[in-house]
């Protein structure tokens, strides 16, 4: 995204942000900082990220080894205050080390279910595609519908689970792309591309003096029950009768495009409009207009077009140039 | 039903009736009823369409513009009548403002919810009721107003009612009615306008002149005019229906006595002065003198002469009861027309004269055609100059001779019924007249069929080599047709008393070469050189009046012809003067498609002999048309063009000011058109808070599009306007960024506007508006080089 433009946007929306009354403001505004800290100079990735977040929705990391990706990660899942794991992802890792397992206590002479990583607030799947595709399958269930099921038995995992891969995308020895069932439960990719030279520089200030080169611990900021207040409170930010069609036509050029094999699924749509209405929330309206479509439209399409890895942007651009905003008022009916 | 209450018709009922009342009244005096009636109907009908529509959904919206609506209506009867006139039909100006009137109490009545415009609609239905009663004769007319004075009497008294109970309720009394300044003012100018118009008929006849249309008679005639001050065209209107007042069973008319053309030409020119005495003494060749003393025994004979010293006619003495603009003739077919009367052949220094030499007209005979007979008279054989054929048709109104007014090149005549060619004869000088008859009779309508000229071979080469000489042998009967050696001689005859004459004419000619050329670069040099002024006589004592007229370069029109004439004479072309009328177009009367031909239509004009007993008009007085030439396709390309360039050359320094604005306004196009955008954001945004957002939001887009910098369909409003309504100022740019939230809420939520946000949404706008300036945003786009992306 164009800097200039994101600069001026940024603008108007701070202006917006402190001129309409919401309640969670605040505590949006200590979630912001508090990962602003944990990586310096990514606004623009910090605002998807808590977009991502109060729309329920899956995180994909990916880009570089060492740009901030599990730095981010922790941040989050430190930030949202609930319990966090983390999986370091491997050819041998199996699906019962990410879900848990059922394991017979020959004491009690009975099955006792140990439980995976799976069952915490935010889950770090780092390396995700280093796992067998055996492996990945195990996360489906939990990311689409929060529950997991072994041996016929259902476990339900905590409302505001959060996912959160890293995949790295140069190295293509020994990896597993993600298949897409998979990545249509993501509901967007990011990629947090290098800073600039002044964070650079002021990264390196921060950096002196702390002798564990470990990053230093995010604070909590949100409880999981005040994520889960804000989460539900972004579901009922309004759309417009004619923005809803936006989306639609918008997710109809997307099957539509040539260089597409799959188009976006109605559970992207679905994923799309909650992160919209996330955008809309953060940006401090009650409703969501053609700007935050368009502004969450990379991350989210680019998870679920298979393609080349530089092609994407390209292809949302060209989808977001076939459809014709909407500029009339609104009708009245929801 | 309650008369007076906004939910109920009963104002509009009302109104209606009272345009009905006027449309009934105006049945007798319209021109096409079928347009009344159905205009009528529109204007009574569509006012309750309103007024039901203000009882549906739209209504609010509908109501918001009642303003525009109201005045739309109004005014609508001035452009239905402007369309009507341009077809040629149309209504009195005061019938125009009635029906503006009707129209308006109409639409105030449809928006009688509005307690005042009830009022309004009332007060006017009122009025036009009252004129619908003053200019209706019929009974229909009187019962609607009947019943209109019942209903009103109705509504007045539930209005009175209504003011007592709210007195009542108040509970206090107001023992009179509030008479307002403004009303009263208004009572006070309207009585003494009354005053004036009734205590003295000539006074108010004077002060009114200029506000009422009249008949004619008067500058301040009006086509549409059915009557008003002054009488003019229309006391000659028995034509066209036997009920009209006409001249026929007039008293007036019989009184009258129709002018001869004589009378007529003293009537225009003034009276004819006679020198007490004249000494003069013309040196001769000894062959020309017996020739001389003939002509002038035979002038004398024949009595007629047209004297160039009259006396100065006294203008002032008109006064507006003159019935000044009687009509002479009515002339239908093409004009200017030169239509002769007279024809005189020789002068002698200060009167034409008629020789009476005849020049050998082939008797007259009769031919049918389509059943009708036609006087034929050609006199000439073909000629290459002929191309084509004119009619006229001349009906005589007021003029007392046996001469049929001629226009050039006669060839055929038609009266319907006349079919014997011993009616028809030839004068002396060459008018074809009615020798039986003391006068043609009164609305005789003549037929006139004549050919048309083409003078391009005549320009070619000099027609005058062609020409016998003069000092040929004359046959010894006198009284025989002239030869063509006599015609040139004597047309050719001056009295050269002083060089002016011969120098002038030698000087004007000397650049072109003999022939036609020479004739029309003499005519033009009068034309251009020379001021047409009926005033400037020659004085009584005056020898040589060509001379004066040459010395003073101003006279009227008879000086401009015995001057061209003279001028041509002393270059040897023959000429001779001709008097009679000249059908103007400015008279044309397009509803009766005839030109009015008026006592002061007059008009001396001189033709030149081209040989072959071709005689061809030549108009050199300015101000007047020549005859019309028929023109080949090319000559009249080569014509317009040569027109369009002289127009140019002459109105040069005109042109170069509107190619100076036209290039001003298409450098500044675009400011232009950024004003009128905002002037009507600024209209339409007066409306609501809302559309105070969506009218700044187009004047944005509109600003964009100046600017060259169109939103592309698939970017929104803040992501490629905002970048380009940058401001430094922070104050503005919060002001502009507020109006992005505005227009976004606006745009995609269901909002309410807060009374408390319409100031702070005025402002916003008012920001947005400042900074949208396409410069500014062309500036932007320049500093970024490329569109925001």
């Amino acid at each position: 995204m164009n800097t200039k433009k994101t600069a001026i946007l940024n603008e108007v929306r701070d202006q917006q942000m402190h001129d309409v009354t919401c309640q969670h403001q605040s505590t949006i505004d200590a979630l912001r900082i508090a990962l602003n800290q944990a990586l310096i100079g990514k606004d623009e990735i910090i605002e998807m990220v808590l977009a991502c977040l109060l729309a329920r929705g899956h995180l994909l990391f990916d880009d570089l080894p060492g740009l901030g990706k599990t730095t981010l990660a922790k941040a989050v899942a430190h930030a949202v205050g609930g319990q966090f794991a983390r999986v370091q992802c491997t050819p041998d890792l199996l699906p019962t080390d990410i879900t848990g397992f059922n394991m017979f206590d020959q004491k009690n002479r009975e099955f006792e279910f140990h439980r995976g990583p799976v069952f915490s607030d935010v889950l770090l799947a780092d390396e995700i595609n280093r796992a067998t595709p055996r492996t990945q399958s195990a996360l489906f269930e939990a990311m689409a519908e929060r529950q997991v099921t072994i041996d016929s038995q259902s476990y339900q995992l905590n409302q505001t689970f959060l996912v959160i891969a890293t995949q790295n995308p140069v190295e293509s020895h020994g990896a597993f792309p993600l298949p897409e069932a998979q990545l249509d439960r993501f509901a967007m990719k990011l990629r947090i591309g290098y800073p600039n030279r002044d964070n650079e520089i002021d990264m390196l200030g921060a950096n002196i003096g702390s002798a564990d080169s470990a990053e230093s611990e995010t604070k909590t900021v949100i409880s999981p029950h005040q994520l889960c207040e804000l989460q539900e409170h972004v579901s009922k930010v309004a759309l417009a009768k004619h923005v809803r069609a936006y989306l639609v036509d918008l997710g109809r050029a997307t099957r539509e495009h040539r260089a597409i094999t799959l188009g976006l699924s109605p559970r992207g749509l679905i994923t799309w409009q909650r992160v919209a209405q996330a955008r809309a929330h953060l940006c401090g309206r009650d409703f969501v207009t053609p700007d935050d479509i368009q502004d969450v439209a990379g991350p989210v399409l680019e998870v679920r077009l298979s393609g080349e890895f530089d092609a994407a942007p390209k292809i949302v651009e060209e989808i977001l140039a076939a459809v014709p905003v909407p500029v009339h008022e609104t009708k009245s009916g929801k | 039903m309650k008369i007076g209450r906004g939910e109920e018709p009963g104002t509009l009922l009302l109104v209606s009736l009272s345009a009905a009342s006027l449309t009934v009244a105006r049945i007798p005096s319209c021109n096409s009823l079928a347009w009344m009636l159905t205009t009528s109907a529109c204007f009574i009908l569509l006012p309750w369409l309103v007024w039901i529509t203000l009882r549906t959904k739209l209504g609010g919206k509908i109501d918001r513009w009642f303003p525009l609506i109201g005045a739309g209506w109004a005014i609508l009867p001035i452009g239905t009548e402007l369309l009507m006139r341009s077809f040629g039909t149309g209504d009195l100006p005061i019938i125009t403002i009635l029906v503006c009137f009707q129209n308006t109490a109409l639409i105030l009545g449809a928006f009688s919810h509005h307690e005042r415009a009830q009022k309004i609609a009332c007060l006017f239905a009122a009025f036009t009721a009252l004129f619908a009663m003053a200019i209706g004769t019929s009974t229909a007319t009187y019962i609607l107003i009947g019943l209109f004075g019942v209903m009103m009497l109705w509504w007045l008294m539930a209005r009175y009612w209504e003011r007592v109970q709210q007195t009542v309720s108040a509970g206090q009394i107001n023992r009179c009615l509030p008479l307002r300044t403004s009303v009263m003012g208004a009572l006070v100018l309207v009585a003494a306008i009354l005053l004036i118009a009734l205590s003295s008929t000539s006074a108010s006849t004077y002060v009114i002149r200029g506000f009422m249309p009249s008949s004619g008679g008067t500058p301040w005639n009006d086509d549409f005019a059915s009557a008003g001050v002054g009488d003019g065209d229309a006391l000659v209107a028995a034509k066209e229906e036997a009920m009209t007042f006409g001249p026929v069973d007039s008293e007036l008319f019989l009184d009258s006595e129709m002018p001869s053309l004589y009378d007529m030409v003293n009537e225009v020119y003034g009276d004819p002065v006679t020198p007490k005495k004249i000494k003069k003494s013309v040196a001769l060749a000894a062959g020309d003198t017996k020739i001389i003393e003939q002509r002038i025994a035979k002038s004398k004979r024949s009595g007629r002469e047209f004297s160039t010293l009259r006396s100065q006619v006294d203008r002032q003495r008109k006064a507006l009861n003159d019935r000044d603009a009687v009509a002479m003739l009515y002339v239908v077919g093409q004009t200017p027309l030169h239509l002769a009367l007279e024809r005189f052949d020789t002068f002698d220094g200060q009167e034409w004269n008629v020789s009476g030499e005849t020049q050998g007209h082939p008797p007259i005979r009769i031919e049918e055609h389509s059943g009708e007979p036609w006087a034929y008279c050609p006199a000439l054989d073909t000629s290459p100059l002929y191309r084509g054929f004119n009619s006229a048709a001349v009906k005589f109104i007021n003029l007392k001779t046996n001469r049929i007014p001629s226009p050039p090149q006669l060839t055929a005549i038609h009266i319907h019924k006349v079919d014997r060619p011993d009616f028809f004869g030839w004068t002396d000088d060459s008018v074809v007249y009615m020798p039986e008859r003391d006068h043609i009779p009164q609305f005789t309508v003549i037929h006139l069929r004549s050919q048309a000229l083409n003078l391009q071979a005549l320009r070619d080469s000099d027609f005058t080599a062609s020409f016998p000489q003069a000092d040929q042998q004359r046959p010894d009967n006198p009284s025989a047709v002239a030869s063509p050696a006599e015609v040139v001689a004597l047309h050719t005859e001056h009295e050269s008393q002083d060089d002016l004459v011969s120098k002038t004419a030698r000087e004007w000619a000397k650049t072109s070469p003999r022939g036609w050329q020479q004739v029309e670069a003499i005519v033009q040099r009068l034309r251009t050189d020379f001021t047409l002024d009926r005033q400037a006589n020659a004085p009584v004592d005056c020898d040589d009046v060509v001379s004066h007229f040459l010395s003073t370069h101003r006279g009227p029109d008879y000086m401009f012809a015995t001057t061209a004439a003279m001028l041509l004479r002393e270059l040897g072309y023959p000429t001779r003067l001709v008097t009679g009328f000249y059908a103007h177009q400015d008279r044309f009367d397009r509803r009766s498609g005839q030109t009015t031909v008026l006592q002061d239509d007059v008009h001396v004009w001189a033709e030149v002999y081209a040989g072959n007993k071709l005689w061809i008009p030549i108009e050199p007085t300015p101000g007047y048309e020549p005859p019309t030439e028929h023109l080949t396709f090319t000559q009249w390309a080569m014509a317009c063009a040569a027109n369009i360039l002289g127009w140019c050359r002459r109105h040069s320094i005109l042109l170069l000011m509107i190619a100076a604005g036209l290039v001003i306004t298409f450098l500044t196009r675009n400011d232009w058109l950024a004003f009128f955008g905002n002037a009507l954001c600024r209209i339409m945004g007066m409306q609501s808070a809302k559309a105070r957002i969506r009218w700044t939001l187009r004047l944005i887009a509109w600003q964009a599009w100046l600017a060259g910098c169109q939103r592309p369909a698939e970017r929104t409003i803040s992501s490629w306007y905002a970048p380009l309504m940058r401001n430094r100022d922070t104050e503005t740019r919060r002001a502009v960024q507020r109006f992005f939230l505005w227009s976004e809420r606006l745009l995609y939520s269901d909002w309410n506007i807060d009374n408390d946000e319409n100031i702070e949404i005025t402002h916003a706008c008012a920001a947005a508006a400042l900074v949208s300036r396409h410069r500014r945003m062309r500036d932007h786009l320049k500093e970024n080089a490329s569109k925001p992306s």
